[in-house]
């Protein structure tokens, strides 16, 4: 009718539209091919990212920036410090900053012992909604570990606290809290160099392996611990560890194979045995003698000979040492049978007694070998 | 009738095709989806391949030219950079402070003379010119909504073992923070932080995300002890900062620092900063500021911390007209400051 001469009738534009659909369908099905495999000019959709940036997220409310001040530190605890080793009895305030996560809807923050190592510390905890002052609940030597309390201006009418959710073991057979389940991605949390001046964590992702029995400077750990090769440096003291699903695994407490070479064992204390350890210890406080003491080196020769031992470096007033008449000075040689020469190894000794119980002190004081029962107490 | 027959035996064959053609080239992208947990880290493995691929091409090594040395040391570790424009190389400042001229060493091993073209200090930011054409920039990506948590690569010459070929080494990481204040005389006032490892020799080069865009520079590390090597704590100059200042250093003119001149309560929580102190005849004081104003928001981002404030502030050239909103009293108001100069040694 209308039609331009040249140009070719309905039927057959449209057959010579069908002849060249093959060809498009062929290109359009490589040009599918070769956006999926991301060698396209348009980016190609996101991988993984959209479940990172979830985890990650999801993970962040529970997680706390914690900084404590002291004048003394607590004798005791395994020697596992990353990156200095603490003075027992040290004098003058220092600071100590690290990570913790919340496990409990009341405020109950789970971190590493390094980030609280002060008698009666001051503590200050940075959360998701803001900084609270915070009190120390209960401490595993053993293990390390702490659990603190988030103190609220007004506890009657606070908002319970996120929580982040527990790795429960599904096995039945898994079930004992020694066992722990390992292997797969992890994403642990941590405050590196204090680089979050603005009260905000940084993560860092990993592999985590395990359970093992670490072999190293005579720790030894009542249960296994899990490793992981995640980013972990000063600041990251008690860093929560995640899985790949989101649930909390356990904390960061690394320890060093060799100063010299800087070489870390980046322990993950597992969350179940950490946690039912320090409910206990919360049930039951462990006994307490009340001195600070430093690891006595001892003299080989000369006329001050003597055998290594723990200088007294302070007695507290009124506690069990006191009145057992225990002095600064005095060298402690042995806990009953034990031989004792480290800051740990008394209070990991001291960890075994009950409160009320009484052991005796073979202590060297002015070149002298005394015995001094003690009948252990309760931490005021 | 009989016209009308090839109609469909055509589309049937048209069908045959675009199955075949799927089956043959859009396998690959299916099986992610597909065939379960092993196929997905088999596509994230090669999303990272794809990612260092497209980076790989931009990304060069820098180092000043050799000089034969009695002694026959090869050079120190040297740094890296990347193609931003076909003819520009943009770098850490760090990498080119102590020259003018370098050899720039491209990814197919081709050596090139660049010459400085401009220089951001405080920002560690500087422009290297190369004497060749043609070459493909990296894409730039969105710094701005990089998360806690998306996966990055840094790809440059680390420890220096690119100067062999040319070829930069790639790591894979995350996204640890955003938003990092770093100070010190070059200031990283807006830095991703990230865990690929990142050592000597990876200054100025690029952190790309899996789509192989350029997400900033990396260009500084935190270090224990004495060696400076990766602890998995990298800081990059995020590409959203280096849009502020590109123009200007691309015209050849180096970069100062604004300066605002107020004071504010560092260890107040948020939200908002205080202003406890203006300068007279600063800036701020010109914009209206006073001492008790209650900021919060800069050019739109929310402030909630004093380090968030200096965050936002010490990312921004002189010149640039910064937007405030604040509270006083009761009211909140919005005021306007335009940054001067900042006089501070440079590095």
């Amino acid at each position: 009718m209308n039609q331009a001469p040249g140009r070719p009738g309905r039927p057959e534009r449209a057959a010579s539209r069908l002849r060249l659909f093959p060809l498009l369908a062929l290109l359009a099905a490589f040009a599918a091919g070769h956006e999926l495999a991301g060698q396209d000019a348009r980016p190609p959709k996101p991988i993984f990212r959209a479940e990172l940036r979830s985890l990650a997220a999801g993970q962040r409310p529970s997680v706390v920036l914690i900084e404590s001040r002291g004048r003394e530190r607590r004798t005791g605890g395994l020697r596992r410090d990353l990156f200095r080793l603490p003075e027992a009895g040290a004098i003058g305030t220092s600071v100590e900053k690290g990570v913790g996560v919340i496990v409990g809807p009341d405020g109950i923050v789970l971190t590493s012992a390094a980030v609280v190592p002060f008698e009666n510390p001051t503590i200050l905890i940075w959360t998701a909604r803001g900084r609270f002052p915070a009190r120390l609940l209960a401490c595993d030597p053993s293990v390390d570990a702490c659990l603190l309390k988030i103190l609220e201006p007004t506890p009657d009418k606070a908002e319970p606290w996120p929580i982040a959710k527990l790795h429960e073991t599904k096995d039945s057979k898994d079930s004992e809290d020694s066992k722990v389940v390992g292997e797969g991605l992890a994403l642990v949390w941590g405050d590196p160099f204090g680089a979050g001046r603005d009260g905000r964590p940084s993560v860092s992702l990993g592999l985590l392996s395990g359970p093992i029995q670490p072999a190293a400077r005579d720790i030894v750990y009542p249960h296994s611990v899990l490793t992981v090769d995640a980013a972990i440096n000063p600041g990251g003291y008690g860093g929560p560890v995640f899985d790949a699903e989101g649930r909390l695994v356990g904390i960061v407490a690394p320890l060093v194979l060799s100063e010299r070479s800087d070489s870390l064992l980046r322990v993950v204390l597992p969350v179940k045995p950490t946690l039912a350890g320090l409910r206990q210890r919360l049930a039951a406080p462990s006994a307490w003698l009340g001195v600070l003491v430093a690891p006595d080196p001892g003299v080989a020769q000369g006329p001050d000979r003597r055998p290594p031992g723990l200088l007294v470096t302070g007695v507290q007033p009124s506690s069990p040492a006191e009145l057992a008449g225990l002095r600064t000075g005095d060298s402690i040689r042995s806990v009953g049978q034990d031989v004792v020469t480290t800051p740990d190894q008394l209070a990991e000794r001291l960890s075994r007694e009950a409160i009320g119980a009484e052991v005796v002190l073979t202590v060297r004081r002015d070149g002298a070998v005394k015995i001094l029962p003690v009948t252990l107490g309760r931490r005021p | 009738m009989v016209e009308l027959r090839p109609r469909p035996s055509f589309e049937v064959l048209a069908l045959l095709i675009l199955i075949i053609g799927l089956l043959a080239f859009g396998r690959t992208g299916l099986e992610a989806e597909d065939r379960g947990p092993r196929s997905l880290a088999r596509a994230f493995e090669r999303r990272i391949i794809t990612a260092s691929t497209i980076a790989t091409p931009t990304v060069v090594s820098i180092r000043r030219p050799v000089r034969p040395s009695k002694r026959g040391l090869p050079s120190r570790a040297g740094g890296s950079g990347v193609l931003i424009r076909s003819q520009f190389v943009l770098t850490n400042d760090h990498v080119v402070q102590r020259g003018e001229r370098f050899e720039v060493i491209l990814s197919d091993g081709r050596s090139v003379p660049g010459v400085v073209w401009a220089r951001d200090p405080v920002g560690d930011l500087a422009l290297v010119k190369i004497g060749t054409r043609g070459l493909k920039p990296a894409i730039i990506g969105d710094s701005e909504s990089a998360q806690i948590g998306d996966p990055v690569i840094a790809v440059g010459n680390a420890l220096g073992l690119a100067m062999e070929n040319g070829e930069p080494a790639t790591s894979f990481g995350i996204i640890s923070a955003t938003e990092r204040y770093q100070g010190g005389t070059r200031t990283y006032g807006d830095a991703l932080q990230f865990d690929a490892a990142v050592n000597p020799g990876n200054s100025g080069g690029g952190l790309f995300d899996l789509e192989g865009r350029l997400l900033g520079i990396t260009g500084r590390i935190s270090v224990r002890g004495r060696r400076s090597r990766s602890v998995g704590v990298g800081f990059a100059v995020p590409a959203h900062q280096i849009a502020l200042v590109l123009d200007r250093l691309l015209e050849g003119q180096d970069i100062v620092r604004g300066f605002l001149g107020v004071r504010f309560d560092r260890d107040a929580p948020g939200p908002g900063v205080r202003v406890i102190h203006v300068l007279p005849g600063s800036p701020a004081d010109s914009g209206d500021l006073r001492p008790g104003d209650l900021l919060l928001e800069v050019d739109g981002r929310r402030v909630d911390h004093p380090m968030r404030l200096q965050n936002a502030l010490s990312i921004l050239p002189a010149g640039t007209k910064v937007t405030f909103r604040l509270k006083r009293g009761l009211e909140t108001i919005e005021r306007e400051a335009v940054l001067a100069p900042q006089r501070r040694r440079q590095p």
